[in-house]
């Protein structure tokens, strides 16, 4: 669809956010398609870390996007379209975690009904422990492993996919101010497992 | 770490070697490759895209003192909201605003005016709005993806609307017919048939477990085809997919439910016909 006349039409790979969302409120999909190819990588992952599954995270991406766009209008012009976008994928990502544990309470149920068996399956790792399992990465798996989980996410976030607090505020639903207490108390605990006992801090 | 710190992290967090062992691991961290998602965005976007633009015009428009609208930004609709902009029209309007909000405030306070009623209706909106189904799209779209092989009754004319949800294996594809004068509708509706297909198998032993108290489950033949007719409460349905897990299907309505499927995809008839014009109907399907 080409967009309204009122507008230019600049070169894509030029566009900001807030012009690619100007343009798509105008009804322009292709603006749209360009702010979906920009921000896919970090909707899926956040989606991902959120669910432990591709395939799930696929879907939950998909619709975080499609829910964007029908509420682009409510969009606040200036504002950083990425936070924005990264909380609505983030709330559609823990709304179907909700929904796939109730349903596999209820499939295991089935399945082990089917079986005649009642062994539920195996615990799956968190998807970012399984995104470090170089052997390099061992000690900071490890490490991680041994936060909470609440902590663990605003790490992987902050470090692993490189959100800024706000975005990952955003895509945890939680204040910013928790992001950074979590974060604080994170890094000391890595900091007791990972730096050997006696190395100097350098001093402030 | 030294030097800009993006992160804003306190200077004694950033001072060991956590932060650059952190920052090493996210760079040779392996994620699973992000899918293409741009197309099968843009393909659940309503068509054709509307300018979402246009309420905040409308009420910039609006505050503005006629005359000063600048040349090219008319929203459409505008002549509504010049005769809105009268004098008499304007007042007729505040007055209906204000016995509504009169009746709001009587019915709220459980008493009722002379002559003025206010009647709550359970139904939901016509065609399917507001039931959560996924996304509009046109029924040609509806039924060109691979999975799942969406088949129609032949027995009835052409859906009403259309709605998809998911990607890939996973997405459910919903159609509906609108109940016509002498039609019965489902109840909390304006719909005669609820059609949901996604890839998958219809399995007794997913089924039941997922159904509530309250609910009957009745075996049926459906051509050759093995089905369950399902009555009483509203209620979610687990079907097994290909690769053995459950997918879920839940019900937005509370009409009566033909399930079964064929050739991969899974079929819930949710209608106000019956079990024996249900079965029928999805005798139909080509």
């Amino acid at each position: 669809m080409a967009p309204p006349p009122t507008e230019p039409v600049p070169d894509h790979a030029a566009d900001d956010d807030t012009l690619l969302v100007r343009r798509a409120q105008a009804g322009d999909a292709e603006a749209y398609g360009e702010l979906v190819t920009r921000h896919q990588g970090a909707a899926f992952r956040v989606a991902y870390v959120l669910l432990g599954s591709a395939a799930d995270a696929e879907d939950a991406a998909q619709e975080g996007f499609v829910r964007a766009y029908l509420a682009l209008h409510r969009f606040r012009t200036g504002e950083p379209f990425r936070p924005w976008l990264l909380e609505i994928v983030g709330n559609e990502a823990r709304n179907r975690r909700r929904a796939r544990g109730r349903r596999e309470g209820l499939a295991e149920r089935a399945i082990a009904a089917v079986r005649g068996s009642h062994a539920g399956p195996a615990a799956a790792p968190a998807p970012e422990l399984e995104a470090l399992a170089g052997e390099t990465q061992a000690e900071v798996r490890s490490a991680l492993a041994t936060l909470d989980d609440g902590e663990r996410l605003v790490v992987t976030c902050r470090y692993l996919l490189g959100l800024s607090e706000a975005e990952t505020a955003a895509a945890l639903g939680i204040p910013a101010g928790t992001v950074k207490s979590r974060l604080h108390r994170a890094l000391r605990r890595l900091r007791d497992r990972l730096e050997p006992a006696g190395v100097a801090e350098v001093p402030s | 770490m030294s030097g800009h710190d993006p992160r804003g992290l306190d200077r004694d967090l950033r001072s060991g070697d956590v932060d650059a062992r952190l920052i090493a691991a996210a760079a040779s961290a392996t994620w699973p490759a992000t899918p293409p998602l741009r197309d099968a965005v843009l393909a659940r976007l309503p068509t054709p895209l509307p300018d979402l633009r246009g309420p905040v015009v409308e009420r910039i428009a609006g505050s503005r003192p006629t005359g000063t609208q600048p040349a090219g930004t008319q929203p459409a609709g505008a002549p509504g909201w010049r005769l809105a902009r009268r004098p008499v029209v304007r007042g007729l309007a505040l007055a209906v605003l204000a016995t509504l909000a009169l009746a709001g405030v009587a019915a709220a306070l459980g008493y009722r005016l002379p002559g003025l009623d206010v009647v709550f209706v359970a139904s939901l909106p016509p065609a399917g709005a507001g039931l959560d189904l996924g996304s509009p799209v046109p029924v040609a779209d509806a039924r060109a993806a691979e999975r799942p092989a969406v088949l129609l009754p032949s027995a009835l004319r052409s859906p009403d609307a259309a709605w998809a949800a998911g990607a890939g294996n996973r997405r459910i594809v919903t159609v509906a017919w609108r109940a016509r004068p002498g039609e019965p509708a489902i109840a909390g509706s304006d719909l005669s048939v609820l059609l949901m297909a996604a890839a998958g198998e219809a399995d007794e032993a997913f089924l039941t477990k997922a159904l509530p108290p309250g609910t009957h489950l009745e075996r049926v033949a459906v051509g050759t085809d093995v089905g369950w007719w399902i009555t009483g409460a509203p209620h979610e349905l687990l079907f097994r997919r290909a690769d053995g897990s459950a997918g879920e299907l839940p019900s937005r309505l509370a009409g009566d439910t033909l399930v079964f499927s064929r050739d991969g995809t899974l079929y819930r008839f949710e209608s106000a016909l019956g079990r024996d014009a249900t079965v029928a109907l999805a005798l139909t399907l080509r």
